[in-house]
């Protein structure tokens, strides 16, 4: 599968509405090694013109930071699975995924109380940042 | 002044204050700043201020970096930041460079204000004028105050207007002012569609009625039950579906083709045109009848540019919403664009601003709108706008070309009054009230602008 992380200076972009630049990663899943693609550029653009971007590409899952409602609705919409509000280093991030030890890592933005925040939506839904909740993984 | 005092002092204002080091990590976070962002100080001190911020300014347009590479100030930009439910919280950010004893830089302070309230109290206003309807002129006002009388009946609306100037905004209006306003706002458009199309579309079919029906559909009438169904382009439906729409409006039924059984609809129907339905009626295109039928209540929307005061209003709020839907932080146009707006003629109405305005904000790259950004036919010697709608462009230089936002104003201004005086029987008095000004400002300005009062 093909993952996108929205990234800004080696970590990941504080807010996925104006995110500039993805990180497209190819996976087998969570806990496997992920082959680093491309990164592309990604302007400030619609909600439904930034997932088109990304559906276009193949994307099947992205990893953000905070996003907004709208930008969410679109991303869930176009059947994307999605991990928001994840605060880190996008190596560690993508360290920590093929490591399978996300769980025992704290990559949430600060505040974020996730298993309240947790909603299923389309499959496998979208999760608020990545630490706590990955134990079902 | 001490550390505890500035803290008390801190920990009691209502905008949020943070501080951070020359890492970007928070060293501080004040009472307010909690509140807004959702965020304890405990969690935020020594995390970085982009991701507990979380701002569209961020990423592109940092206050403080701005501030940090300037050494200036940045006063109340405006933003918005995402807190942890989703929501977008409009702010405005001042920041300020933080320095030691001898001057040395040691990080900034950012102070933010929540808008929420103020956007709120915006829509709210905006709801007062009928939800998207906004206008400062006078025979707007006179329409928009019959909204509500009309909104309580149940009689046929008739929405005249040249195309673009917001008849279905209006029917909306209407339909959210009215008893029914929970039942559903069904919109056609009668010109766009074949007359068996619209037959099928405005009464449904029943299964096996033609080839291709595989099941039952109900009709426009059939959907806008207990709402509102809006005929759009009434006035360019042929003479066969006139007589079938004739029938429905009088006495209110209808049969869905290839159905036996008659159907009935108590939707309120709202119609519209831009067609001149009464020279219509005297070429025989139209039916006498059904013009009667539907002639009952007749609202008629005046084209922008016979109420250019409205220019700026609407160009505000459709800056306001482009902005936001494209995530551009622009809030003004130059004067030069002003100008433009007013005397150009507008044959495309507020829809043509609407789009002008749409194409300015993806186009433009600075803060405010410019005349780089208008589409050319806007941008362009205004003059041309002016003669093609009959006015006769009076140029202070004579050289016949008008291009400076003073004589731009001076125009519009002379237009209103000279508007204002027709509508009261050349009675100074009596336009000056309706202007908002006082009778001696208006004498003074009608002999500035060399108004004849005959």
């Amino acid at each position: 599968m093909k993952l996108a992380i929205t990234v800004w200076n080696g970590r990941i972009a504080p807010l996925f509405d104006v995110a500039h630049h993805v990180l497209v990663v190819e996976t087998e899943g969570f806990g496997t090694p992920v082959i680093q693609l491309t990164t592309i550029e990604m302007h400030a653009e619609l909600p439904w013109q930034k997932v088109e971007t990304l559906t276009t590409m193949g994307i099947q899952a992205v990893i953000c930071g905070a996003i907004s409602c709208e930008y969410e609705e679109a991303v869930l919409q176009a059947g994307m699975e999605l991990d928001a509000f994840v605060a880190g280093d996008v190596d560690d991030i993508l360290a920590a995924w093929q490591s399978g030890t996300m769980r025992q890592q704290g990559y949430s933005m600060p505040g974020c109380p996730c298993p309240l925040h947790r909603r299923m939506r389309r499959g496998m839904g979208v999760r608020h940042g990545y630490g706590r909740h990955r134990l079902d993984r | 002044m001490d550390i505890v005092t500035t803290e008390t002092i801190l920990e009691s204002i209502n905008d949020g204050v943070f501080t951070i080091d020359n890492d970007w990590l928070i060293t501080s976070f004040n009472r307010a700043a909690e509140q807004i962002t959702g965020i304890s100080r405990t969690d935020a001190i020594g995390l970085r201020c982009s991701e507990v911020f979380k701002s569209n300014m961020c990423e592109g347009r940092c206050p403080l970096a701005e501030t940090f590479s300037t050494g200036k100030t940045v006063i109340n930009q405006s933003g918005y930041i995402v807190n942890l439910a989703g929501k977008r919280v409009p702010v405005s950010v001042s920041t300020a460079l933080l320095k030691d004893s001898q001057g040395k830089v040691i990080g900034g302070a950012e102070t933010f204000r929540d808008l929420s309230e103020l956007e709120q109290l915006r829509k709210l206003r905006a709801r007062e004028r009928f939800g998207t309807i906004v206008s400062n002129s006078e025979s707007m006002r006179k329409i928009l105050s019959m909204v509500p009388a009309v909104a309580q009946s149940t009689s046929t609306v008739l929405v005249l207007g040249e195309s673009g100037t917001g008849k279905e905004v209006l029917a909306r209006a209407i339909h959210g002012c009215s008893t029914q306003k929970h039942g559903p706002f069904i919109a056609v458009n009668c010109g766009a569609l074949p007359d068996t199309l619209l037959e099928s579309e405005l009464f449904g079919y029943r299964k096996g009625a033609f080839t291709g029906a595989d099941r039952d559909k109900p009709g426009r009438f059939a959907l806008a039950r207990g709402g509102t169904l809006f005929l759009d382009e009434i006035g360019d439906i042929s003479q066969a579906m006139q007589v079938k729409l004739l029938r429905v409006l009088q006495e209110r039924q209808f049969e869905p083709l290839g159905g036996r059984e008659t159907e009935k609809t108590d939707a309120r129907i709202i119609c519209a045109t831009n067609r001149n339905l009464e020279e219509l009626v005297a070429q025989g295109a139209f039916r006498q009848d059904l013009y009667y039928r539907i002639h009952i209540i007749a609202m008629t929307i005046p084209p922008l540019r016979e109420r250019r005061e409205d220019i700026p209003l609407l160009a505000d709020q459709f800056l306001q919403r482009f902005s936001v839907l494209n995530n551009k932080n622009l809030d003004r146009f130059s004067a030069e664009a002003y100008g433009r707006f007013y005397a150009y003629g507008w044959p495309g109405n507020i829809r043509e601003l609407e789009n002008a305005v749409e194409r300015a904000v993806v186009l433009c790259q600075g803060d405010e709108i410019t005349l780089d950004d208008l589409p050319a036919e806007i941008s362009r010697s205004h003059t041309d706008a002016l003669q093609a709608e009959g006015q006769s462009p009076k140029q202070a230089d004579g050289t016949g070309v008008r291009t400076d936002v003073h004589s731009a104003k001076e125009e519009v201004e002379r237009q209103c009054i000279v508007d204002a005086l027709m509508r009261h029987g050349m009675r100074v008095s009596e336009a000056a009230v309706e202007l908002g000004m006082h009778r001696a400002t208006l004498y003074r300005k009608i002999q500035a602008l060399s108004i004849g009062l005959e």
